[in-house]
């Protein structure tokens, strides 16, 4: 996904109405670039599916409101990104408080069976879930990040406003979480 | 660093679009955020912003925040001075010192701040355990080097589904025979897969493609045993076969 800068938004209005567009990067411009991202990252860090829509909406309304406070220079992923991770840990503690099995009645699940590729993708999918849902807080991000959303460790670093060394070590212990979660469900399965 | 094993990596690359939204939320989801911003709905979760305040309050805020921090750090400043008078004051000036009257019966001795191994202990120290000589200079054992040589299968069921999910993309481009070969190969590769059925109904599929007289009798054998299976039906279309009731 191209990383949007302040060359190619600059005095690019993106559909919005006057006024909505703040600094060199315009609301509008981010929105179309960066929803789906913001949304992965929602449902990567812990918020249940029924919540993803309105916590990646909450995003987006505070994402408006910090608009001045994103740099020319920064990472509009990196900013989105920390962003959204206080989004998610704010609707992790309302999805404890209504309680799981409420809202997974709340979720209108598909009932359609897919192909065989489909389903392979759903059956990673929750493999993948349960292994972020037992990882905390600060490995999750870095391994979301870095093995999901391909971004580099000095993208990762200022997203997290950590120091590079500090990447390096969450993820390598993340990894390492995860090779030993494989191992234990093929163990458990086969 | 090390990387992640094929494996490991296979199944990232399943799940990695798999949260992608559904194709109507980035609509909706705009509309709605753009009604929360127009009505104001600015109490979310995050910070507050100094950059939302008027530049008269911006500047208000942070000149009382320069002065609290200056007021902080002075106050750092004088307990870390005052206890550090308090000690000087309170520690006594020459380190502690043995009664006068072991002195007289015993020569003085500098105590070691570290006492010196006995001699068993330190011919077990010289003398390296198995464990030692089995393990690599260096290599830590900590619990999750245990956990990991005990548990970890070479066969994950993410790595059964890549091998499954090559084949049957072969076999929807229509190179069966190529389809066939990786099934083979599957088979070869995990001597209890936990994919068995997937693998017989991809299987079944790709022979009804060659031949559907030929493969008629594996493929209901197929749909006897899993008539609910993702494959059922590409199964019965593949071999002309009748839907099961």
């Amino acid at each position: 996904m191209q990383e949007v800068t302040s060359a190619t938004v600059q005095g690019v209005q993106v559909g919005p109405p006057a006024g909505r567009a703040v600094g060199v990067r315009t609301f509008d411009a981010l929105y179309a670039e960066h929803f789906e991202f913001v949304w992965r990252c929602m449902r990567r860090l812990g918020v249940h599916p029924s919540l993803v829509e309105d916590a990646a909406q909450d995003a987006f309304v505070v994402l408006h409101r910090r608009l001045s406070e994103l740099r020319p220079e920064a990472s509009a992923k990196a900013f989105l990104f920390s962003v959204a991770q206080r989004v998610a840990h704010d609707y992790r503690r309302t999805a404890q408080r209504k309680g799981a099995a409420r809202l997974d009645q709340e979720l209108q699940v598909s009932e359609e069976t897919g192909p065989f590729e489909r389903t392979a993708k759903a059956e990673a999918a929750a493999t993948l879930q349960a292994f972020l849902a037992q990882l905390d807080d600060e490995k999750r991000a870095v391994f979301v990040l870095a093995e999901l959303e391909e971004m580099t460790a000095p993208e990762i670093s200022e997203a997290l406003e950590v120091n590079l060394n500090t990447v390096y070590s969450r993820l390598r212990l993340a990894r390492q979480r995860f090779v030993e979660f494989l191992a234990a469900e093929g163990a458990r399965h086969g | 660093m090390a990387e992640l094993p094929p494996h490991a990596k296979a199944l990232l690359a399943l799940a990695r679009d798999a949260d992608d939204p559904p194709a109507d939320a980035k609509v909706r989801v705009q509309r709605a955020a753009l009604d929360a911003i127009a009505a104001g709905n600015h109490t979310l979760v995050g910070p507050p912003s100094t950059s939302s305040l008027p530049p008269t309050l911006r500047a208000r805020f942070w000149g009382v925040a320069t002065n609290k921090a200056g007021l902080f750090v002075s106050a750092v400043l004088l307990v870390g001075s005052s206890w550090a008078a308090y000690r000087v004051l309170t520690e006594p000036a020459l380190p502690h010192r043995e009664p006068i009257a072991m002195l007289e019966s015993q020569p003085p001795q500098a105590r070691p701040l570290v006492e010196p191994p006995d001699a068993t202990a330190a011919s077990e120290r010289a003398e390296p355990t198995r464990a030692d000589q089995v393990r690599p200079a260096g290599a830590k054992l900590g619990r999750h080097a245990t956990k990991m040589s005990a548990t970890e299968p070479q066969d994950t069921l993410a790595a059964e589904m890549l091998e499954l999910l090559q084949a049957s993309a072969e076999i929807e481009a229509g190179h069966v025979h190529e389809g066939l070969r990786l099934l083979e190969r599957y088979r070869a590769h995990f001597a209890h897969p936990a994919r068995a059925q997937e693998s017989a109904g991809l299987a079944a599929l790709a022979k009804c493609q060659l031949d559907p007289r030929a493969a008629e009798a594996e493929a209901r054998t197929f749909l006897a045993a899993a008539p609910t299976s993702v494959l059922a039906s590409r199964v019965q279309r593949a071999c002309e076969l009748e839907a099961t009731p």
